[in-house]
């Protein structure tokens, strides 16, 4: 108890959020209501941080101190690249199996790739940047127009130029 | 706020420090800026640029900048910290921009020497400064693991220090035992009884917990000295082994290592426990490895002459308190729990019974105990519990009562937001006469401080209740504007 800056201290959740829409309060209450905090208040500040993520499924990190909860969101390859689709908010209600058959620049990828580096394991920005279209292939959309495959094939070839950092 | 809790209270030798005049903007000694300054002449005259000048344009910028706190400071420049400064070179240790300096609303504290950015290491003990169970091991070495019992880290620092203590020249760690606190006077666990009884609950059974703890580590540790009495050079005693462990206790930092136990990964780093807590500081601290030595990173910058702070974790006042005894104004992790007073509340037409019942119910949950209020906000944990509560008549075998602790169970999941609108709307009520309980009580003992002789460990005692009185009424004003709790 008593050693200063003990990290322990802090507890952190994480959980898949809808962005800005409230979510059942018996996905949370399991989670945090035998720490004290009510499901209902985290669930609108959950809501309320996720207003730029709006219809998408997004990772949300809980951190708890002291029984008091900050929410931050997680970037994730995947919410970040539909996020540069920019398609307009859909009900998740109505609509199932969305598609993303969008286009996004390559640009974006590299953009997207900078903010997930800290998390990539790869040595170079080339690499997270074939990570990112990776992911850009497997949500089904296209990369400057062409299948985010033949772009890791031409980056892999030298045909592309990506920044070092 | 200082580590050293009594360090505030400036024991015995605060007169031989020579306290020099201090850097930076908040250091204006009062009694020299007293002048009122001319009005400026309109005509063009050349200004002399003295002291006095100097001193009015610093009055003048602490006016405008400090508003109405005005926090005064002056560095500690005595013999006894020279000499620490010398044993840390001599040591290894890299140079810092802190100095020691006693400031008005802290006491002892580290002050920044030049302006610190955000981000930049402001403070490095190498491992070979650490005392830990490990650094000890080579110094104790077969003692320990021929000693039957397990030896906690706590523990064997803690005696350490006071077998150092006991030899201080041999030592070669003199500079620094003579700057550690020489009472711990402001620590609950050595408050006098009539205070004791004025803490609020929760810290009452903190401070028995550590009271416990203290006996089982001095018990433990006169086993180890039985059979290795040549350490001693006189015999140990209760007072001298619980001084030593506090001071432990209030300076101690946590070091990561993966073959301990958590209970083990404390150190004690000097100069490092020096810093003073605030709620707000961000800090980070961790082990490099490169440097091999313990270092701390703050994450917001200082200016030159301001107090540079940690954050020693997110913690109430009550721990604060009894854990470093020291209280921080608008502590925003502040809480008042009610745990005695929500079991001993009666509430009509509840039997005996039901009410075990229902505690058993809750405790089957994982929801007894550990009901607090916080400003503004009532925990969810006593909003369940007050819920369950208020379902009357309740008998077990019933099938209304079991309905009603099905739709309790549902509550609790967040399937369903109330148990029925009857139960939702005595629940304000009943929080209402929990919190008026807690008020008279909060009034009764700030009655009695108020008549007791002011010292560092009244005020304390004081701004907790004050704290707690000001969490009530924001709760029962939450009840009366019929907000939602």
């Amino acid at each position: 108890m008593p050693p200063k800056l003990d990290p322990n201290e802090i507890k952190i959740i994480y959980l898949r959020a809808t962005g800005g829409e409230v979510g059942a309060s018996s996905a949370l209450a399991p989670k945090i209501g035998p720490l004290g905090l009510a499901p209902k208040k985290v669930g609108e500040d959950i809501a309320k941080a996720t207003q730029d993520w709006k219809g998408l499924r997004v990772t949300v990190q809980l951190t708890i101190q002291n029984r008091q909860a900050t929410v931050s969101v997680v970037p994730s390859a995947s919410s970040l690249v539909i996020k540069a689709l920019k398609e307009a908010p859909r009900d998740r209600k109505k609509e199932k199996n969305i598609k993303h058959n969008g286009n996004i620049s390559l640009d974006d990828v590299i953009e997207i790739a900078r903010i997930m580096r800290p998390k990539s394991l790869a040595r170079e920005l080339s690499g997270t940047v074939k990570e990112i279209l990776g992911t850009a292939f497997s949500v089904g959309c296209t990369v400057d127009g062409q299948s985010p495959k033949d772009l890791g094939d031409a980056i892999d070839a030298g045909e592309v130029e990506i920044p070092e950092a | 706020m200082p580590p050293p809790p009594n360090k505030r209270l400036k024991p015995d030798r605060s007169n031989s420090s020579l306290v020099a005049k201090a850097l930076g903007a908040d250091s204006s000694s009062p009694s020299l800026g007293g002048l009122p300054s001319p009005a400026p002449s309109s005509t063009k005259t050349r200004q002399r640029k003295g002291r006095t000048s100097r001193l009015r344009a610093q009055k003048k910028h602490n006016e405008l900048n400090g508003g109405g706190e005005r926090v005064e400071s002056a560095i500690i420049k005595d013999q006894e910290y020279m000499d620490f400064l010398e044993w840390l070179r001599d040591q290894g240790c890299p140079r810092t921009k802190l100095t020691l300096a006693e400031f008005s609303n802290t006491g002892r504290g580290m002050m920044a020497t030049k302006d610190i950015k955000a981000g930049e290491v402001i403070v490095e003990v190498p491992e070979r400064n650490l005392v830990t169970l490990k650094s000890l091991q080579s110094i104790y070495g077969s003692r320990i693991t021929r000693f039957a019992k397990k030896i906690n880290s706590h523990m064997i620092i803690a005696l350490h220090i006071a077998l150092l203590v006991q030899a201080p020249e041999k030592s070669g760690w003199l500079p620094y035992l003579r700057l550690l606190p020489k009472k711990f006077d402001t620590m609950p666990v050595r408050y006098p009884p009539e205070l004791m009884e004025i803490l609020p609950q929760n810290a009452i059974a903190h401070v028995n917990r550590q009271k416990a703890k203290i006996q089982a580590d001095y018990n433990c540790t006169m086993e180890f000295l039985q059979s290795n009495n040549d350490l001693l050079t006189r015999p140990l005693t209760y007072e001298e082994y619980e001084w030593a462990w506090l001071v432990v206790n209030t300076r101690c930092i946590y070091l990561e290592s993966k073959k301990q136990t958590a209970a083990d990964n404390i150190a004690l780093a000097p100069m490092l426990d020096f810093l003073n807590h605030t709620h707000d500081a961000k800090t980070e601290g961790y082990f490099c490895p490169k440097t091999k030595s313990y270092q701390i990173k703050t994450l917001l910058p200082y200016k030159k002459g301001e107090q540079v702070f940690i954050n020693y974790g997110p913690h109430d006042n009550c721990f604060i308190l009894v854990e470093y005894g020291f209280v921080t104004p608008n502590n925003p992790y502040n809480y008042v729990t009610v745990d005695d007073d929500f079991l001993n509340l009666s509430i009509p037409g509840e039997t005996a019974v039901a009410k075990k019942d229902k505690l058993e119910l809750l405790d089957m949950a994982g929801y007894l105990g550990d009901y607090v209020l916080h400003r503004d906000d009532v925990s969810f944990r006593l909003m369940a519990a007050m819920r369950l509560r208020l379902v009357n008549p309740f008998y077990k075998a019933s099938v209304a009562t079991q309905l009603a602790i099905a739709q309790w169970h549902n509550v609790v999941n967040g399937e369903l937001d109330q148990i029925s609108p009857e139960n939702e709307q005595l629940v304000p009520v009943h929080i209402e006469r929990l919190c008026d309980q807690i008020m008279l009580n909060a009034k009764h003992n700030l009655n009695a401080l108020a008549r007791k002789k002011t010292s560092f460990s009244v005020m304390h005692l004081q701004q907790v209740w004050i704290e707690t009185r000001d969490i009530v009424l924001s709760i029962i004003d939450r009840v009366h504007s019929q907000k939602q709790l």
